[in-house]
């Protein structure tokens, strides 16, 4: 019996999907120890890093997943759809708020070998730019974007999560990076 | 349609991530430069190292409250046991339940009732199919033809019938019948005789029919009694 928890954490997470639909208790366990860590990451950036919300959505997201496993269809991969699910929850609570925060303008990045005050400021209007340009864009090409570099999921598991073919990622990507380019052309502390 | 430096580049958003431009190598910058400038490369660059750089910007990152694991194993033990456990208990169970000998040696003579009854009538039903045959009915016909019969002929003494009108039939000798065996020897006389008187009698007609009829009858007795 000691073995049986060693023995689910190496099957894949659409194994262990496919053993919670049989209402096997370890592979939730191995899924939630899997993802946990990430999805309440992932909230806390989405919802203005309100950490007590972030662990409400965690409880809700795997709540889900157990109410409704049958959701889950055999052969998708399970990393995406389960963010198809947590960004869902994100838009619903965008929705009942009304008002879109913008969420990734608290703190300070601090890039690795680029330090001094000078800089620091003008990363920080880099970065306070770079979200008020993200959030002119429509909501696909934003998505888009920050599943592929903030979220660093795969161009793949972003095409299954939305639905669509790689090709069609990729442009909305290159359309996306084209249009930063564009506007942050003023706000370029690193590149000169 | 605009060609898309993506699928030109396989995996150009890692190099994205990983690489300035000045690191790309020779044949990656040529690449590059078929699509963007250098400082379209470097500004790209940026914008993803921001944005993942927000992510991480989180320290320490954020860690699942450990109650919420603990209250949704509660969820999952409240709403699923494992189905094997859940049989082999409910076995269990029924094995170990104990009840008195008449409740079940009642319940298996009821038992065994229900299957004899249910086989016979299994046995006794016919299995109903849809079979189109020829089917003969025996159905009642009326024929005509001549039938021949063959009846006995019963040997009986005719019977002659006495006019009573004749004068003759007032004589108290005179029989009355001469279909009686043992008299007919007598019969046969007394015929003659009153053959004789007829004769005599002259030529009433009527007498002579009887006469004759008389005659006859004595003939057919003497012919049936004949050995």
């Amino acid at each position: 019996m000691s073995r049986l928890p060693e023995r689910y954490q190496q099957l894949s997470d659409e194994d262990l999907m496919l053993r919670l639909l049989k209402k096997e208790r370890e592979a939730f366990s191995v899924l939630y120890d899997r993802y946990a860590g990430e999805m309440v990451n992932f909230f806390s950036r989405r919802l203005g890093q309100d950490l007590a919300k972030a662990q409400d959505f965690l409880h809700d997201l795997f709540l889900k997943l157990l109410n409704d496993p049958g959701k889950y269809t055999p052969g998708r991969t399970f990393r995406p759809w389960l963010y198809s699910i947590a960004l869902n929850m994100c838009k619903n609570e965008y929705r009942s708020l009304k008002v879109r925060e913008d969420y990734r303008l608290s703190g300070f990045p601090e890039i690795p070998g680029r330090s001094g005050g000078t800089e620091k400021m003008d990363m920080r209007l880099f970065e306070k730019e770079l979200n008020a340009k993200l959030n002119l864009l429509d909501e696909i090409h934003r998505e888009v974007f920050l599943l592929r570099f903030q979220e660093e999921l795969t161009i793949t598991e972003i095409a299954e999560l939305m639905g669509c073919p790689e090709g069609t990622v990729k442009s909305r990507l290159f359309y996306t990076l084209k249009a930063l380019s564009l506007q942050l052309k003023m706000f370029n502390p690193l590149i000169n | 349609m605009e060609e898309n430096i993506f699928d030109a580049i396989p995996g150009f958003d890692r190099l994205l991530e990983e690489k300035t431009f000045e690191a790309l190598s020779g044949r990656e910058k040529d690449q590059v430069l078929q699509f963007i400038s250098r400082e379209d490369y470097n500004r790209f660059r940026e914008a993803v190292l921001v944005a993942q750089h927000g992510k991480h910007r989180q320290e320490p990152p954020v860690t699942p409250d450990p109650s919420v694991k603990n209250r949704l194993m509660q969820h999952f033990s409240s709403e699923s046991t494992p189905p094997s456990g859940s049989i082999i208990l409910s076995l269990s169970r029924l094995l170990n339940h104990r009840i008195p000998f008449y409740q079940a040696a009642l319940a298996a003579s009821v038992l065994l009732f229900m299957v004899i009854f249910l086989l016979l009538q299994n046995h006794r039903m016919p299995l109903r199919m849809a079979v189109a045959d020829t089917v003969y009915l025996d159905r009642p016909m009326l024929l005509k033809d001549t039938v021949w019969l063959e009846k006995s002929r019963e040997k009986s003494p005719e019977t002659a019938k006495v006019n009573p009108s004749h004068p003759e039939t007032k004589n108290p000798s005179f029989p009355q019948s001469i279909n009686e065996n043992p008299l007919y020897t007598r019969q046969v006389d007394d015929a003659m005789r009153r053959m004789s008187v007829i004769s005599e009698l002259g030529k009433d007609k009527s007498v002579y029919r009887d006469a004759g009829l008389m005659k006859l009858v004595a003939m057919g007795m003497a012919i049936a009694t004949s050995p």
